[in-house]
């Protein structure tokens, strides 16, 4: 006949009966927490990328209408006239629009893709990476620089007035980048897309990588964006 | 005309969402009401005491364990307090790894050395509480658990769940600091329902406490990607790469922790060897079995 846990209780200084069920309760107990452990340590080594894998292999997403690489000139952070189109001809590209006072997604991207390119076996890997500024009332050209620099040199800062911002992104498919009303500090924030487009080496977007993407999902997809248009 | 993109999660940076990390103070007011109401109980706790029957050795004892107790809910300030509690949350895994440690090697064991007596009793006195403590104090089971909770809560899944709120941040907050207090039970246990181990036990028990863990951290200290979401998608606060931090993280936890548990078995190790030269001049002067059966209760005390 089965106890109740109160009845298999021993009352104060007895042990139990054996074969009771609080005599069972620490095995049980243990080996349920021994298989935890087990089965945790094993999840472990689990892939951390946890973006779903498309059909195709891709991380990134696809990008509606596949927009082409606009013959639009911004001005880089040397001062000088940078073309999208013929600056960017010939090299997978990333372009990413953001400000520097922004308190996460911009930073985090830049961090990520730069995080990536430092991976080993990434030297031969390398695309460009355009990082548009949304902001050209705070962000200066200096400041801009050597904001990216601390993610990687090589990152390329443009600029250019928010009219002129506006049409590239407009051009690329994407929002165009907003300016809220100046608190009474100054102080206003700056809405933009969040997303990096990747193009191809002939200039045509293929992907987009919205914030949330991870070093992993940049590792699986940027040798297959390098490797795109080499074939033909 | 290109269509433009569309507008969803992931796809919009609006500059109202999220706060730059700053160094100014901003204290948690859940951890400061928690904090109040552990020394609020234990204060009310020691107020049926009987102070005025107990001899100077006893009131002695009881400041030392207020103090221990206090130095215990000190500890679980300081670990989920700012800057640790929000850093350790969303930001590094490294200030994560200390936190663990601070509450399984620093605040649990204060806590239940800090414990009287009667406070103990009171608590194994509630019916529902009793056979669930008796069961998950033995030994195998409490090191079972601490381990099971702590491998379970560095999982990148339920990391990544779990630490972007506040809720599921307390939540594993709570199950390392119980499976803590479990854990520490057979080695400072203060009363008989609950048997501490004997003194070379508890140093094996310790022994295997600092191996268990290295097989999780292990992973933290040798894995080449990035494990955790929440702790790559935030912003860099230090000069160390997410990588970087997190092979800080599982060091921490193998080479701190397990430095700690060994001065703890030293300590545990070397009273017990003194206390078994005093039991042995306590046989050879003295014959009396009273003597003998006051020296075993004082040799309980210390040991």
């Amino acid at each position: 006949m089965s106890q109740t846990l109160d009845e298999a209780l021993p009352r104060d200084g007895a042990k139990p009966a054996p074969g009771s069920a609080v005599r069972r309760l620490p095995v049980v107990l243990g080996l349920l927490a021994l298989a935890a452990v087990l089965l945790s340590a094993a999840a472990l080594t689990v892939d951390a990328g946890d973006r779903t894998v498309a059909p195709t292999g891709w991380r990134g997403l696809p990008v509606p209408g596949a927009p082409i690489m606009p013959e639009l000139t911004l001005t880089d952070t040397a001062g000088r006239p940078f073309d999208l189109r013929a600056e960017t001809a010939g090299t997978p590209t990333l372009v990413y629009a953001g400000y520097l006072s922004c308190p996460d997604v911009c930073p985090i991207h830049m961090q990520t893709v730069a995080a990536t390119l430092d991976v080993p076996g990434f030297e031969r890997v390398r695309p460009q990476v355009l990082f548009i500024d949304t902001d050209p009332r705070r962000d200066s050209p200096e400041e801009i620089r050597a904001w990216l620099d601390r993610f990687d040199p090589g990152f390329v800062g443009l600029t250019g007035s928010l009219e002129e911002v506006n049409a590239v992104l407009e051009a690329m498919g994407l929002p165009e980048a907003v300016h809220g009303e100046p608190e009474a500090d100054g102080w206003y924030e700056v809405d933009h897309p969040a997303q990096v487009l990747a193009f191809d080496r002939e200039g045509v977007a293929r992907r987009q990588y919205p914030f949330g993407t991870r070093q992993q999902d940049w590792v699986e997809d940027l040798p297959r964006l390098m490797a795109l248009g080499t074939s033909s | 005309m290109t269509a433009v993109l569309a507008i969803g999660a992931g796809f919009w940076c609006s500059g109202a969402l999220g706060r730059p990390w700053t160094w100014e103070y901003r204290p948690l007011l859940g951890v400061w009401v928690l904090s109040g109401l552990l020394l609020g109980g234990y204060a009310l706790l020691l107020r049926r005491e009987p102070v005025t029957l107990m001899n100077a050795d006893q009131r002695s004892l009881r400041r030392r364990r207020a103090w221990q107790f206090a130095g215990g809910v000190a500890a679980l300030w300081i670990a989920s307090d700012w800057p640790l509690g929000p850093l350790g949350a969303g930001y590094l895994a490294s200030v994560a790894a200390a936190r663990y440690l601070i509450f399984v090697l620093a605040a649990a064991p204060l806590m239940i050395l800090g414990l009287p007596a009667s406070a103990m009793r009171r608590i194994l006195a509630v019916p529902v509480l009793a056979p669930a403590v008796k069961v998950l104090t033995k030994p195998l089971v409490a090191l079972l658990v601490l381990n099971a909770v702590f491998v379970v809560s560095q999982l990148p899944p339920v990391v990544d769940t779990l630490k972007v709120n506040q809720l599921g941040s307390f939540a594993l907050d709570m199950a390392w600091l119980v499976s803590a207090l479990l854990f520490w039970v057979p080695v400072l246990s203060p009363v008989r329902e609950l048997p501490r181990l004997s003194a070379p036990l508890r140093v094996i028990y310790l022994f295997v406490q600092s191996i268990v863990p290295t097989v999780p951290a292990s992973f933290l200290t040798f894995a080449r990607d990035p494990l955790y979401k929440v702790y790559e998608l935030t912003p860099r606060i230090t000069g160390l790469s997410v990588v970087e931090d997190q092979q800080l993280a599982g060091l921490g936890m193998k080479l701190v922790g397990g430095l700690i548990l060994w001065l703890i078995m030293a300590a545990i190790f070397f009273r017990w060897a003194r206390s078994e030269e005093d039991m042995d001049g306590a046989r050879e002067g003295r014959g009396n079995l009273r003597d003998l059966e006051r020296d075993l209760e004082a040799h309980e005390l210390r040991v």
